[in-house]
């Protein structure tokens, strides 16, 4: 049953703010990759992050939905001819996306602190 | 296999889904060229197109609604104002020029000259045509609302598939039944449903062919 409740209340949490594990690891690699995160560094960040590889369109699909939403914002850099011609579009985190990444933080510290098992305790 | 140069047919599909995101594309070809597969290539872009459709669908659904409605009342009218008529008038033609044919039992004749011939190729027109015409009401949203109807095709398709072959299996084990046939898996029941299936992908082929015409191919050469 305390299970059960650890997954509500991580629903509940996500479903208020709008935000999956791709989207707070999405985050995490924009604060990681400070001025240089755009698609490919990304990608390779959160790569490493994680330990498997997410399609390029995915990223985007998740960094624009943070952009709609007010906690990323993006600019145009520079074109190289590996990209053929086509200009880099930087992300960056915003303030309202910190405080959301800190409080996820918060919340997710504190339901760990309630579960025997994580803390190498027997239940 | 050179890496320098993505697979064309994958580097026109980015092109038509995700034109609009250049920095995506952009990033795709930057990683293809450190070294990455043709395979992930196509991945990223089935992936890309995928999300891009599934994002301007929700994000536009009243007129994807409407571009669903009108492709089906399109089919619907062209099927009873051409298919159907021009059936009729190749089914007498037929008639005049070989009844055997007409009126004949299951052979591969029959098939091609009978089933295949006068529909198939027509409602292919029909689904090309109905689609460009939803295309070009929503340039915009063409490849994505493309891609939707050609799933709605599928999907119905397959439905009907599925119908046809429980009503086929039911009435091949009734003509088994009737002239003591003892082979219980009867060789037309394969060939029918082959046939089907075969007909369903020219028409999602058609669909997806009359949505995606004249896309401009400019930037496909420099992904």
């Amino acid at each position: 049953l305390q299970n059960l409740s650890f997954f509500v209340n991580i629903e509940e949490m996500t479903r208020q703010n709008s935000i999956g594990n791709l989207d707070l690891v999405t985050m995490l690699a924009l604060i990681r990759l400070d001025d240089e995160a755009y698609g490919v560094s990304i990608s390779r960040e959160i790569k490493q992050l994680v330990g498997y590889e997410v399609a390029l369109g995915t990223i985007y699909a998740v960094l624009e939905r943070l952009e709609r939403n007010g906690m990323a914002s993006s600019k145009l850099g520079e074109s190289t001819p590996e990209r053929g011609g086509r200009a880099k579009r930087y992300f960056r985190i915003t303030a309202k996306g910190l405080r959301e990444v800190n409080r996820l933080r918060r919340a997710f510290i504190k339901l760990w602190q309630g579960v025997p098992e994580l803390a190498g305790r027997k239940a | 296999v050179t890496h320098r140069h993505p697979p064309r047919a994958a580097a026109w599909l980015l092109d038509c889904f995700v034109g609009r995101n250049q920095a995506l594309i952009g990033d795709i070809a930057e990683e293809y060229r450190t070294g990455r597969t043709q395979l992930w290539f196509w991945r990223q872009t089935v992936m890309a197109a995928l999300r891009s459709t599934f994002a301007e669908i929700q994000s536009h659904w009243i007129l994807a609604l409407r571009a669903a409605i009108f492709g089906g009342v399109f089919l619907f009218c062209f099927n009873y104002c051409i298919v159907r008529p021009f059936g009729q008038f190749y089914t007498d033609v037929m008639w005049n020029v070989d009844p055997i044919l007409v009126s004949g039992g299951w052979s591969f004749r029959t098939l091609l000259f009978i089933t295949f011939l006068p529909d198939v190729p027509v409602l292919c027109l029909g689904f090309a045509v109905g689609s460009w015409i939803v295309a070009r009401l929503h340039r915009p949203y063409k490849a994505a609302f493309t891609l939707m109807n050609a799933a709605v095709v599928l999907v119905v398709g397959t439905v009907q598939i599925v119908v046809g072959v429980v009503r086929l299996y039911i009435y091949v084990g009734n003509y088994q039944k009737r002239h003591y046939d003892p082979d219980p898996h009867h060789f037309w029941f394969y060939v029918i449903v082959c046939f089907w299936v075969f007909e369903l992908s020219l028409f999602v082929a058609s669909t997806l062919a009359g949505g995606l015409w004249n896309r401009p191919s400019a930037a496909v050469d420099s992904v």
